[in-house]
């Protein structure tokens, strides 16, 4: 632990700076993907199966038909109601 | 935001969830989903259940008694409640539904050949159905058939401005009063369900509410008659109420079924509020099923469970004393 600690306290400053640079950097992006994908309380919407999805489609169990009432592109200022 | 925003993800806006789609990722209600930047139902003319039911079934009691209503229904729904009663469909993805293939057109051509007089849009939640609801609907309507939702009314106003346009009647399950009712036991919010009521009465459609008292969780009277006062108040004395009997279901497996007598009490509270007409739900007998002209004290409509035993209503008033009996007769 001493001989760590020795070591973390030999770092050139630049390097140090580099280090807590990137740290910080993934924590944000960590973050804010986190935020974009998880607005909703629930913290983890399921993803699709989509070999499974795509046969059931074809099968014609479930249907495929653009939705109306959502925005592309959320992050962005546009907020036209589509279908 | 400083120009990192993940390609093709979509914000869903039909209901206060508002989910965040990446790619591939679909929403809290199971059946919309993101495919590359466009938003897809997977359920649009995908019906996992289908019926003819008694209208009184839904319940409504005031729109076209004795009639039969095509009763629809898809996989999902965007509230948890913990005491669905529907849970096998609602709580399901559309790819565990054994679905059949059933689009607006065999939809109404079904319903009228089976002489009903209304579509129901039900068992599970028409908001996550929104589009199938709508074009049925509009399609319904040139036919001469009624549209009813059976909805928890949890959904944005301008959706449902829009489809207040094609539907005739809904009962909506106000299923409590308050904000930590909704949120920890039905995952949803009241203050959306609440506006969802005021906007249907505004825009015209016969409206009934539906409260399911669950024991020990929502059968406070006190709160009961608040719900009843806000309703008097905000959506009119006339619109009725049905206080519905639970039974035991999905994750509230270990409760009682509720107590008849707690649901007259509930009966009498909201009479006391002001309500012209309350009902208790799934009680097959209970005097609490029949209507009564609030004007004369008559007794208008007999029922007995879904059945209409008598009915006195004629050209939407009270055959005895002439005064008009609140809904679509």
């Amino acid at each position: 632990m001493e001989r760590s600690m020795k070591r973390y306290r030999q770092l050139p400053p630049a390097a140090a700076a580099l280090l807590l640079g990137l740290t910080l950097l993934l924590v944000l992006l960590t973050g804010w993907q986190r935020e974009i994908v998880s607005r909703h309380p629930v913290a983890d919407l399921p993803f699709v199966d989509m070999n499974r999805l795509k046969q059931q489609i074809d099968q014609g169990n479930v249907g495929r038909n653009e939705a109306l009432y959502y925005r592309k592109d959320y992050a962005g200022a546009d907020t036209t109601e589509i279908r | 935001m400083l120009g990192l925003t993940p390609p093709r993800s979509v914000e869903c806006t039909l209901c206060p969830k508002t989910c965040r789609l990446a790619p591939g990722q679909r929403g809290d209600c199971r059946v919309r989903y993101n495919d590359e930047g466009k938003l897809y139902s997977l359920v649009y003319g995908k019906v996992c259940a289908v019926h003819v039911d008694p209208v009184e079934k839904k319940p409504m009691f005031h729109f076209l008694p004795g009639s039969g209503a095509f009763s629809v229904a898809t996989a999902g729904c965007n509230l948890h409640c913990l005491f669905c009663q529907n849970w096998e469909i609602s709580q399901t993805d559309p790819e565990d539904a054994n679905n059949t293939d059933l689009p607006p057109e065999k939809t109404v051509a079904l319903a009228v050949r089976s002489g009903c007089a209304s579509i129901a849009y039900t068992y599970s939640e028409p908001v996550v159905f929104y589009e199938y609801v709508e074009d049925t609907s509009t399609l319904a309507k040139k036919r001469g058939i009624r549209n009813i939702m059976v909805t928890a009314g949890f959904i944005n106003t301008g959706p449902l401005r829009r489809l207040c346009q094609v539907v005739d009647g809904a009962n909506v399950d106000l299923k409590g009063f308050t904000e930590k009712y909704y949120r920890e036991v039905c995952f949803g919010n009241l203050r959306t369900v609440l506006d969802t009521l005021v906007t249907m009465r505004e825009e015209g459609v016969v409206l009934e509410v539906t409260n399911l008292i669950v024991p020990t969780m929502n059968d406070d009277m006190t709160m009961i008659r608040e719900m009843c006062r806000w309703m008097a108040s905000e959506l009119g004395e006339e619109v009725p109420i049905h206080f519905s009997r639970f039974t035991p279901m999905y994750k509230l497996k270990d409760l009682p079924p509720t107590p008849v007598n707690t649901l007259r009490r509930a009966r009498e509270t909201a009479l006391d509020a002001g309500l012209k007409y309350v009902y208790t739900g799934n009680v097959p007998g209970d005097p609490g099923e029949d209507t009564f002209c609030p004007y004369c004290g008559k007794l208008v409509i007999d029922r007995y469970g879904y059945r209409i035993l008598k009915n006195d209503v004629v050209n939407g008033k009270c055959g005895y004393c002439g005064e008009t009996i609140y809904g679509l007769f």
